[in-house]
């Protein structure tokens, strides 16, 4: 028995040894957001790692990209600014051992077209400035302003502007951007974030007197952690926290943020942005760990990239700490942990993807049509393909086409254009016959009941189903008349049948809505649909609601009995029987332009049935008007209790399910 | 009224009906002509004015003309062309005065009722002050309009609602409210209710005041409890005709409203079409393109709209034998 124990080690042990079969499978997954949906969904790799450069380096902290692609790396643990060609190979350091040209710990860096280095040297509390050949040039130090007295002036980052304006980022400084022309002199700050303003202060600031105030901590605007700038001028600050709103600012001449105030995806532990130079952002974000991209607008369309502790995998980055992206769409990313910079080369399929992307973003949507052909080819599932698809194809007058491309991209806009096209050609074609048809169907309402009567008149029917007719008469005059028909129904007896029969049409009307309703108005894909959920989310307010009411009701001195109050809430459902099947209709009929038509009609059916609801609470428990709305707001109390409740109970019990179901699986599997 | 007939007359033959029935009409009239005659001040202006307009324009929109060349009659294309080919008429104006006359009809409505019942409950002696007050708004229309609305709406950081809303930081730049297509309709709507005091406002007031006051008495004796009861089941019921007329009113006011938006934003088409209701539309056809044929199309059938709302009307309010 030992010895087999052995040779079975020994084999394992062999097995794990023996080289596996590997792959070179990129250390990430690439997802893609789909915006229509609001879903984060995998796709291939847009980017793919492909180099990490630096025995030299010792902590970087900030890198950029040269207009001739050089990469400048600021290395705060060696005090030099490294100079990579693209393809990492070490050309030039900046930074002299001793004398001026010293630097401590710089954090930042900024080189002009011309290729003059600025430097953030926040060790000697000054801005050094490099020629290209890596000569020192000058210093700046703390301009003298009296505004700045009590200030330390610490600079992290900072970007120079054609005019040779420097806007330096100081080490947590919440008065924005420090503005600095060419002879030092201070211009003021710029570009500060904004205060979060919340409900809570602004109470306080109402209710407080000023030495409350003084004691309250004070909401200060959060500090800028990374400054870029783009080839037009435009200055982007990069913002943590906030659950990413304004985590990126393009501020104009004037400091006003183009993307006010926009909330971004993926960005609230922001570390640093880069533009490229179709206007594309690129984040990297330490508390998702992922490099993200961003269209113009500011609307996430990528995540990749991963990180980790203690990585040795290309592509893996331990601490980035800053990004960019040079001419061929490169993207460049410090990392003080790993002490290297890395380099991702965008792929094939992202190079078509981000084509088409501007292309499309242009309104150029013919010439976006190969490149969209080419995405379609290599990936099936990318919404994006569908949507531009879907525009180049409305754009070609291939409405049917285009109108399956939309809703496979769930974009309910473009989908509703082609429909509107559709249902316009439709129209042309046959518009006598759809009056014609209309005023059909309008004299079928209109004689419809007028035969119905006479057939009853020649037929009696039984008198079970004579019984369950008029309950369903009933249903119709409730609805008009509430009072009165409630009234009636206090005294009448409905039978059960009629009660089962209305509350299973009801829960079919349900059903009906849920797999016909117009995919405008409803984009889901039918067969993701719960329709247990569903049904459960619409049946289980209604029984909580009878049981509710029945015991608040009775409590309160309601007259009403249990069945009167099952009944009265069956009879209340009315509206969404009556209402439903035109709102299905006109879902499927209507684009998103007329959407009011469906909208209104819905807050009418829902109005309708609040109301019956709280006219049947008075009329079956004899309240006055007060006394009922007083009841009702109790009633919807003592639901919110009950499901509180449930939970509680499901959750506990459930803990007790799984508790003894893991003992017998335990039990059984060491028998 | 065939009570008069006397039966020997029904077994004439059919061929000369026509006829008899023509010759009987005119002896009832020459019979009835002292009627006619003081009714004929107004049947006449009512023909010249209503009845001649409408028919005019019934056929004109049969017909393609512009006003200065001959009329060229081309049957129903106008109307097809409108519910086929008018993509502003279809995805602007309809949905637009849809929501338009769905908030503001009933809206307005509301509001009237509510505001004339609360200014019958004020002493006889402030009554009228606060009546002329409240009416002031659709006497001085156009003014008003320019003067407040204009004035609170206006795009700049010293407008009243702007100023408001950067006062107290809940918006960081001005808004441009009269030219931003996703606020212009919801300001044509706020305005409206304001203006939408009018006859039917005034008309309630004096409804109110012919409701019965011994039937509240008698409602009290039995079992009436609160002010709300009182309205439900006493005042609504008795000033069913005042409410009728000013529902018929506020429909007609609704659907012809239109020049607030121009008004508004001082350009004869909205931006985006944002603000186009119906009557924009055939102002715009009349008047912009001189395409009076079509225009007249759009307004036979707006009139048919409004014909159908009122019917509508006529069934919530009117009393049975009215019918």
């Amino acid at each position: 028995m030992k010895r087999l124990l052995a040779f079975v080690l020994l084999a394992a042990t062999a097995l794990l040894v023996a080289p596996q079969s590997t792959h070179a499978r990129i250390p990430y997954q690439t997802t893609y957001f789909d915006s229509n949906r609001s879903l984060w969904m995998g796709i291939q790799a847009v980017y793919k790692p492909f180099g990490a450069y630096g025995d030299h380096f010792d902590e970087p902290v900030d890198l950029h990209i040269g207009a001739d692609d050089k990469v400048y790396v600021a290395d705060k643990g060696n005090s030099h600014i490294f100079v990579m060609n693209n393809d990492g190979t070490l050309i030039q350091t900046i930074g002299d051992e001793e004398g001026a040209g010293h630097l401590d710990s710089p954090e930042g860096v900024f080189v002009t077209p011309d290729g003059t280095v600025y430097v953030a040297d926040s060790g000697n509390q000054r801005i050094a400035v490099f020629s290209a050949d890596g000569s020192f040039v000058r210093e700046y130090k703390k301009p003298t302003s009296n505004l700045l007295q009590s200030e330390h002036f610490v600079p992290i980052k900072l970007v120079v502007d054609r005019r040779g304006v420097m806007y330096v980022a100081m080490n947590a400084s919440y008065q924005g951007l420090l503005r600095m022309n060419k002879d030092g002199e201070f211009m003021g700050f710029f570009g500060a974030n904004k205060a979060q303003q919340t409900l809570l202060n602004w109470l306080k600031k109402a209710v407080l007197n000023k030495e409350q105030l003084a004691k309250e901590n004070p909401s200060l605007p959060k500090p800028i952690v990374n400054i870029s700038m783009d080839q037009e001028g435009f200055i982007y600050t990069a913002t943590a926290g906030g659950f990413g709103s304004a985590a990126i600012r393009k501020l104009n001449a004037g400091g006003v943020d183009s993307y006010k105030g926009k909330l971004f995806q993926h960005s609230q532990g922001i570390v640093d942005v880069a533009i490229d130079q179709n206007g594309f952002l690129y984040n990297v974000d330490l508390d998702f760990g992922r490099i993200n991209i961003f269209d113009r607008n500011g609307t996430v369309l990528f995540a990749f990239g991963f990180t980790d502790n203690n990585t040795q995998q290309y592509g893996v980055m331990g601490f980035p700490t800053s990004i960019g992206i040079d001419s061929k769409s490169n993207i460049w990313v410090s990392d003080s942990r790993t002490k290297t910079v890395h380099k991702f080369v965008r792929s094939d399929f992202g190079n078509d993807v981000m084509n088409a992307i501007v292309l499309y973003g242009e309104g150029k949507y013919a010439d976006s049509k190969p490149y969209w052909e080419r995405v379609y080819a290599r990936n099936e599932m990318f919404t994006g393909t569908y949507q531009g698809l879907g525009k180049v194809y409305l754009e070609e007058k291939d409405n049917a086409q285009a109108l399956s491309f939309m809703k496979e991209a769930y974009d309910t806009k473009g989908y509703s254009k082609a429909f509107w096209e559709i249902r316009l050609e439709w129209l042309q074609n046959h518009f006598i016959i759809f009056v014609m048809v209309l005023i059909a169907i309008g004299l079928i309402i209109k004689f419809l009941p007028w035969g119905i009567k006479k057939l009853l008149s020649r037929w009696s029917l039984p008198s079970v189903f004579k019984r369950l007719v008029a309950d369903l008469r009933n249903l119709g005059y409730v609805m008009i008349h509430p009072y009165h028909g409630f009234y009636k129904l206090k005294e009448a007896r409905v039978s059960l049948w009629s009660i089962l029969l209305i509350l299973a049409a009801v829960i079919g009307m349900k059903i009906i809505t849920v797999y016909t309703t117009g995919f405008l108005f409803y984009p889901v894909d039918l067969s993701q649909i719960n329709l247990l959920r569903i049904l459960g989310q619409f049946v289980l307010p209604w029984i909580t609601w009878i049981i509710a009411n029945y015991l608040v009701c009775s409590i309160k001195d309601g007259e009403g009995k249990f069945r009167e109050v099952i009944q009265g809430s069956t009879y209340a459902l009315a509206p969404f029987l009556f209402f439903s099947p035109p709102i299905i209709i006109l879902s499927n009929i209507l684009t998103l332009d007329e959407s009011v038509l469906i909208r209104s009609l819905t807050t009418v059916m829902y109005i309708w049935m609040a109301v019956m609801f709280m006219v049947m609470t008075q009329v079956i428990h004899n309240f006055d008007f007060l006394e009922s709305l007083k009841n009702i707001a109790i009633t919807l109390f003592a639901i919110a209790t009950i499901w509180l409740f449930g939970f509680l109970v499901f959750g506990l019990s459930y803990n007790l399910y799984d508790f003894f179901y893991q003992l017998y699986k335990e039990v059984n599997f060491y028998r | 009224m065939n009570t008069e007939l006397s039966p020997s007359l029904v077994k004439v033959a059919r061929m000369t009906s026509v006829r008899l029935k023509w010759n009987r009409f005119w002896t009832e009239i020459r019979r009835d002509s002292f009627c006619y005659l003081f009714l004929a001040p107004f049947l006449i202006c009512f023909t010249v004015f209503i009845v001649v307009p409408v028919i005019m324009a019934a056929t004109l929109g049969f017909t393609s003309y512009d006003g200065f060349g001959s009329l060229r009659f081309i049957g129903f294309d106008n109307y097809i062309a409108l519910f086929t080919q008018d993509i502003i008429f279809l995805t602007k104006a309809l949905p637009n005065t849809f929501l338009f006359a769905l908030i503001v009809g009933p809206g307005g409505y509301i509001l009237a009722f509510l505001f004339a019942w609360l200014i019958h409950q004020l002493p006889l002696r402030v009554r009228d002050y606060y009546t002329l007050a409240f009416y002031a708004p659709s006497m001085a229309g156009g003014v008003a309009l320019s003067v407040v609305w204009i004035a609170a709406f206006s795009g700049d950081r010293v407008g009243y609602l702007n100023n408001f809303l950067l006062h107290m930081g809940w918006i960081d730049n001005a808004i441009v409210w009269l030219q931003k297509p996703e606020y212009l309709l919801k300001v044509m709507i706020v305005v409206s209710l304001w203006i939408s005091f009018s006859v039917g406002f005034l008309a309630m007031l004096a409804g109110l005041q012919t409701v019965n006051r011994e039937l509240y008495e008698a409602g009290r004796i039995d079992g009436i409890s609160n002010r709300l009861q009182e309205v439900f089941y006493i005042t609504l019921p008795s000033m069913k005709p005042q409410l009728l007329f000013s529902a018929v009113m506020t429909i007609v006011t609704t659907l012809k409203a239109g020049s607030i938006s121009t008004q508004l934003t001082g350009l004869p088409i909205t931006p985006q079409y944002a603000g186009h209701l119906v009557i924009n539309h055939i102002d715009d056809y009349a008047f912009i393109r001189f395409e009076l044929g079509y225009a007249s199309a759009i307004s036979v059938v707006l009139l048919l709209v409004s014909y159908f709302a009122m019917r509508f009307a006529y069934r919530l309010f009117g009393s049975k034998e009215e019918l």
